[in-house]
């Protein structure tokens, strides 16, 4: 894993998503210096074109081996993205779940997954791009 | 009685072979190192090392050169003199890393003259004001070997004990004052005859005083335990799991009844069983967990043949960080698409080796995530539900895949410059040698010039502080 890069992630996070006229804190982190495996994000607010909710939590989980070189000039990136459940898309009127969201889902469990498979980035890409297309897939979940 | 030992790569050794007109023979004498003929002018070399404290005993673990540009030092035919610019970023990466070695060289007996003394305290004075904490190493060569002094403090000092080379040609120990590197070690004759005639008696003595690190004593592990006993007799066993019915059928050293017993128990038993006098350590942990890194670091070798990849990449880079020859070894039933017939039967051994080619670099790829988030995959179904029990598996490409591990760990204690990759097909009965298809990455964090190999207990890059989360959400 490249701390350096993930403290980058991490600060591009803080910026983007806490509210500080509020006091909100929307990007947290394990206070572990040498582990890190997710960052939890409540509160973030999907696209509201057709969406149920203005807000949902996620986490995203951080690969072990993340922005680790992979050859070819690239990178490892993050996967996939833990997003909490119930959350649904408005379709010819009606609201229905999203369906790639309820592939995993289980009862008893508060997240469920959102596969993204980005896998592999380059060596200027940060946490903006999954974010990106995590807003994307929410803002078009078909 | 506290140690302390100098770990340093072959490639870093090399450099100083070079730089201080060495001369060695590792394969014959591993303790022959002496300087060949004096080159005028004085020479100074400095690398930075890494720390690693066991106990009370001390390794000082090479890490990176100190480039010097022209200028730098100024040389005359009895004292090579170093300007503030270069001590000082020499200092300041010691306090990165954790220490600074200097080498010189005498044109006749090795030892620390006068003047020697004279630089050296003025040097420790400026480097233990701007590195507090960091060790220094003062090395020097001379005609019948050399001499070394660590300095812990401007007045705290010991003598080096031991120099330990780790490389692509084996492992190397060498012992200052003892300058023919004469082994003290007894060996049953009667009990290993046959082997000696194979393998010679040095190849023998050495492994029996090393001490093996295995990591996960699965199916894999106990298969390379139950080789690796005719050869060892010190051993490190780390596994948090325990017997269960479905792992009779692979785990070697199994006895009927076994089920709930610690797994590194039953490893430790069978090791015992064939030689009672062989030391065993169970950490019944998974690794990286304190008590398993503090055990790990007291290891010579690791081997390790986990089911999780992560488990391996945390290997991987343990290894790099404390200059471990680490062995990496894996099988896999690969099934058709329905899952229904085999169609290969495949293992694979990876060899790191200080100043080679690492684990990663060697084609541990794809994405790896934590346990945590793996386990919290298997509950919500995204990761198939006990993956690694319903795994098929089968003892057969354990044995194999064990036996080669340990014949190529055999061939590296022998000077062996062979294959760090091996690829092994059961179904067609044949194992290849692939360590040419794989290149180091330029940027790899671990064995490429720049990562953090030799890093030792030194902390890595801090991840920024104030998260606010104590607990895990996921969990």
């Amino acid at each position: 894993m490249n701390n350096h890069r993930l403290n980058q992630d991490l600060k591009l996070l803080i910026a983007l998503y806490d509210n500080t006229k509020r006091g909100q804190k929307n990007v947290r982190w394990n206070k572990s210096k040498i582990e890190i495996d997710h960052v939890p994000m409540p509160r973030h607010i999907v696209p509201l074109r057709d969406q149920e909710r203005r807000t949902c939590s996620l986490s995203i989980p951080i690969p072990v081996n993340l922005y680790d070189p992979a050859g070819n000039g690239q990178y490892h990136y993050y996967n996939n993205i833990m997003v909490e459940k119930g959350l649904r898309w408005r379709r010819d009127g009606r609201l229905v779940d999203i369906p790639r969201m309820t592939r995993y889902e289980k009862q008893g469990e508060r997240f469920t997954w959102v596969c993204l498979h980005l896998n592999l980035c380059g060596p200027n890409t940060n946490i903006e791009t999954l974010i990106r297309e995590f807003q994307r897939f929410l803002a078009s979940p078909t | 009685m506290s140690r302390t030992v100098l770990v340093i790569p072959e490639t870093l050794m090399e450099v100083l072979h070079d730089r201080h007109a060495l001369e060695s023979d590792h394969t014959r004498d591993p303790g022959y190192v002496r300087v060949a003929h004096p080159a005028p002018p004085e020479q100074v070399t400095m690398f930075t090392v890494g720390v690693s404290r066991i106990g009370d005993r001390l390794e000082v673990l090479g890490h990176r050169l100190v480039e010097t540009q022209e200028g730098d030092v100024e040389r005359s035919m009895c004292f090579a003199r170093l300007s503030a610019e270069l001590q000082y970023e020499s200092f300041l990466a010691a306090r990165e890393a954790g220490g600074l070695v200097t080498v010189h060289h005498h044109p006749g007996k090795e030892f620390f003259s006068g003047q020697d003394r004279v630089a050296l305290a003025a040097m420790n004075h400026h480097l233990f004001q701007i590195a507090p904490g960091a060790v220094h190493l003062a090395l020097i060569f001379g005609s019948g070997g050399l001499v070394g002094e660590v300095w812990e403090g401007p007045e705290s000092v010991r003598p080096l004990d031991e120099v330990r080379i780790v490389g692509l040609h084996g492992l190397h120990r060498w012992v200052p004052g003892n300058p023919i590197g004469e082994e003290i070690c007894r060996l049953d004759t009667e009990l290993h005859d046959r082997t000696l005639r194979v393998y010679g008696r040095e190849v023998m003595a050495v492994a029996t005083r090393l001490r093996f690190g295995i990591i996960s004593v699965g199916g894999l592990g106990s298969a390379v335990c139950d080789v690796l006993k005719y050869f060892g007799t010190d051993f490190v066993l780390v596994d948090p799991d325990r017997v269960e019915r479905h792992n009779a059928a692979r785990l070697a050293g199994y006895r009927h009844g076994d089920e709930g017993v610690p797994k590194t128990e039953v490893l430790r038993r069978a090791i015992l069983d064939y030689n009672p006098r062989a030391r065993v350590l169970c950490v019944n942990t998974a690794f990286p967990s304190p008590e398993s890194i503090e055990a790990a670091k007291d290891c010579d070798i690791l081997l390790c043949g986990p089911d999780a990849d992560w488990v391996r990449y945390e290997v991987n880079r343990f290894a790099a960080r404390y200059l471990k020859p680490a062995f990496f070894l894996g099988t896999e039933v690969k099934l058709d698409p329905e899952g229904e017939r085999v169609r290969r039967i495949v293992g694979q051994v990876r060899f790191f080796v200080p100043g080679g080619l690492c684990c990663v670099c060697q084609g541990l790829d794809g994405v790896i995530h934590h346990p945590k988030v793996m386990e919290f995959g298997r509950r919500t179904g995204y990761v198939k539900q006990d993956a690694a029990a319903a795994t098929p598996s089968i003892v057969t490409v354990n044995v194999a895949v064990a036996n080669l591990a340990v014949t190529r760990l055999l061939h590296y204690l022998s000077g062996r410059p062979a294959a760090t990759n091996l690829y092994y097909d059961e179904m067609d009965l044949r194992w290849d040698n692939i360590s040419g298809l794989y290149q180091r990455r330029p940027e790899c964090p671990f064995c490429a010039p720049r990562g953090i190999a030799g890093l030792g207990d030194g902390e890595p890059a801090a991840l920024l502080e104030g998260g606010g989360l104590d607990e895990s959400v996921v969990a």
